[in-house]
C-alpha cells in the first residue's frame, strides 16, 4: 500500500479517536520530527523534550486538521514553530543572564561504538554545518534544511511555512548558489558515503 | 536554438537542481542532451544528498519514547496537593475515631472490674464478719449482748454441761442457753 495513503488513513481513524492509529503515526513520524528538532537546537535532551511536546500538541489540535493529507506539511509546522519558541524563550534567558550559551560542539554525543575517527568526522561535520549556516539568511537556512536535511518538497515547504512556491523556490535558489560557491563546505560531500 | 546549444551557466544549474521545471525549454533541452551538463548537476545533486546523508548519520538517536497517554495514576487526584491532604486530613479522623471507639469498651472493662473488685471486698468482709460471728443472723439474738466477763465456771454452774450427743443436742443446749439470756 502507497506510504502516503496509509499515513492519511492514520490521520483519519487518529481523528476519530483511534489511541493505536495515534500511536502508529508517532512511530511513523518520531525520528524524523526528532532529527529536525535536533538540527535545529544541536542538543539532543532539548531535542528529545521538544519532540515530546510536538507530538502532544499534535494530538490536541489533530481534530482541527482539515485535510488528511497535508499532515506532514502540518505536523513539520507545528515542530518549526515550537524550535522557533523555543530559541525564543533561550534568547530572552540569555539576555538576562538566567541561563549561558553552551557552545554546540561540546553537546554533541557520541553514538555507540564510535571510532575516534567518527568522532573527528562528526565534529568537523557540524563545526562546517553551523559556519555554513551562519552564512544563509534565516528563510534560506530553513528552507535549505527543510529541503536537503528534512527531505521536504517545494510544495511541502510552501505549506509549512504558508509561504508561495514561488518564493520558497527564490530563497532556495540562493541557498544553493552561497553550498555551491562554499568550495570547503562541499568537499566534505563530494566522495560516496 | 542558441540556447539549446550552449551549456548551463552556473545560475541555470542551481534552477535545475531547485526546480528543473523552471528552466526554459532551450536550457532544458541542452540539460537532457548535454552529458557534462548532466553530469555538473548530477553532482551538486549528489553533495546535496550527501549533505542530507551525512546530518542524518551525524544527528543522534532519540533516547526517550513518546509517551501520549500518561498513565491515569501518574496524573491521579492523589497527587494534587490539596486533595492530598484533604485525604490526610480524613485518614486522621478516621484514625481517632478508630482509637476512641477502641478506648470506650476498655473503659466499661474498668468499671465491670473494679465493681468485682468492690465485691470481693464486700465478700472478704462478710467472711471477715463471719470469723468474729460465726452464727446465722438468725441466731444473733441469743448472743446479743458481751458476756465475756463471765467466766467458763460460772456459765458451767448456770448451766450443767450437757453430753452433746447430736445436733438435736446442740439445739437443746442452745435452746436452753437462749432462754437463760432472755
Amino acid at each position: 500500500m502507497d506510504m502516503n495513503f496509509q499515513i492519511v488513513k492514520l490521520v483519519e481513524n487518529a481523528k476519530k479517536g483511534d489511541r493505536t492509529a495515534m500511536e502508529r503515526l508517532v512511530d511513523s513520524f518520531h525520528d524524523d520530527i526528532f532529527r529536525m528538532v535536533y538540527y535545529r537546537t544541536r542538543s539532543q535532551m532539548d531535542a528529545e523534550d521538544l519532540t515530546q511536546e510536538i507530538f502532544m500538541k499534535m494530538l490536541k489540535k489533530l481534530p482541527v486538521l482539515k485535510d488528511a493529507g497535508k499532515f506532514k506539511p502540518w505536523l513539520f509546522s507545528i515542530a518549526l514553530n515550537r524550535v522557533k519558541d523555543f530559541h525564543r524563550k533561550k534568547r530572552i534567558l540569555i539576555f538576562l543572564g538566567t541561563t549561558m550559551q553552551i557552545d554546540n560542539d561540546r553537546q554533541t554525543p557520541a553514538k555507540d561504538g564510535d571510532n575516534p575517527e567518527d568522532c573527528l568526522m562528526r565534529k568537523e561535520f557540524w563545526k562546517h554545518f553551523h559556519r555554513f549556516a551562519r552564512i544563509l539568511s534565516r528563510r534560506e537556512r530553513e528552507i535549505f534544511l527543510l529541503r536537503f536535511v528534512d527531505y521536504l518538497g517545494i510544495r511541502e515547504i510552501a505549506q509549512v511555512l504558508k509561504k508561495s512556491e514561488s518564493t520558497v523556490k527564490t530563497h532556495l535558489y540562493r541557498a544553493v548558489k552561497k553550498f555551491r560557491q562554499n568550495e570547503e563546505f562541499r568537499d566534505l560531500f563530494k566522495g560516496e558515503l | 536554438m542558441k540556447n539549446k546549444d550552449m551549456h548551463l551557466n552556473h545560475n541555470g544549474l542551481i534552477v535545475s537542481v531547485v526546480d528543473e521545471n523552471d528552466l526554459t525549454s532551450g536550457n532544458r533541452e541542452h540539460l537532457f542532451t548535454c552529458s557534462i551538463c548532466k553530469g555538473e548537476k548530477e553532482q551538486l545533486e549528489k553533495e546535496l544528498k550527501n549533505f542530507g546523508l551525512m546530518a542524518k548519520k551525524f544527528a543522534p538517536l532519540p533516547r526517550k519514547k513518546i509517551i501520549l497517554f500518561p498513565e491515569t495514576s501518574r496524573n491521579s487526584w492523589l497527587r494534587r496537593p490539596v486533595y492530598a491532604a484533604g485525604f490526610a486530613v480524613a485518614l486522621l479522623m478516621i484514625g481517632l475515631w478508630w482509637y476512641q471507639s477502641v478506648q470506650v469498651p476498655q473503659k466499661n472493662m474498668t468499671a465491670e472490674l473494679l465493681l468485682e473488685t468492690e465485691k470481693d471486698r464486700q465478700l472478704m468482709t462478710e467472711i471477715f464478719a463471719l470469723e468474729d460471728n460465726v452464727l446465722p443472723d438468725s441466731c444473733l439474738f441469743v448472743s446479743k449482748g458481751d458476756y465475756s466477763y463471765l467466766d467458763e465456771e460460772f456459765m458451767d454452774f448456770v448451766i450443767p454441761v450437757a453430753k452433746i450427743q447430736n445436733n438435736d443436742g446442740y439445739f437443746l443446749y442452745l435452746k436452753q442457753k437462749s432462754m437463760l439470756m432472755a
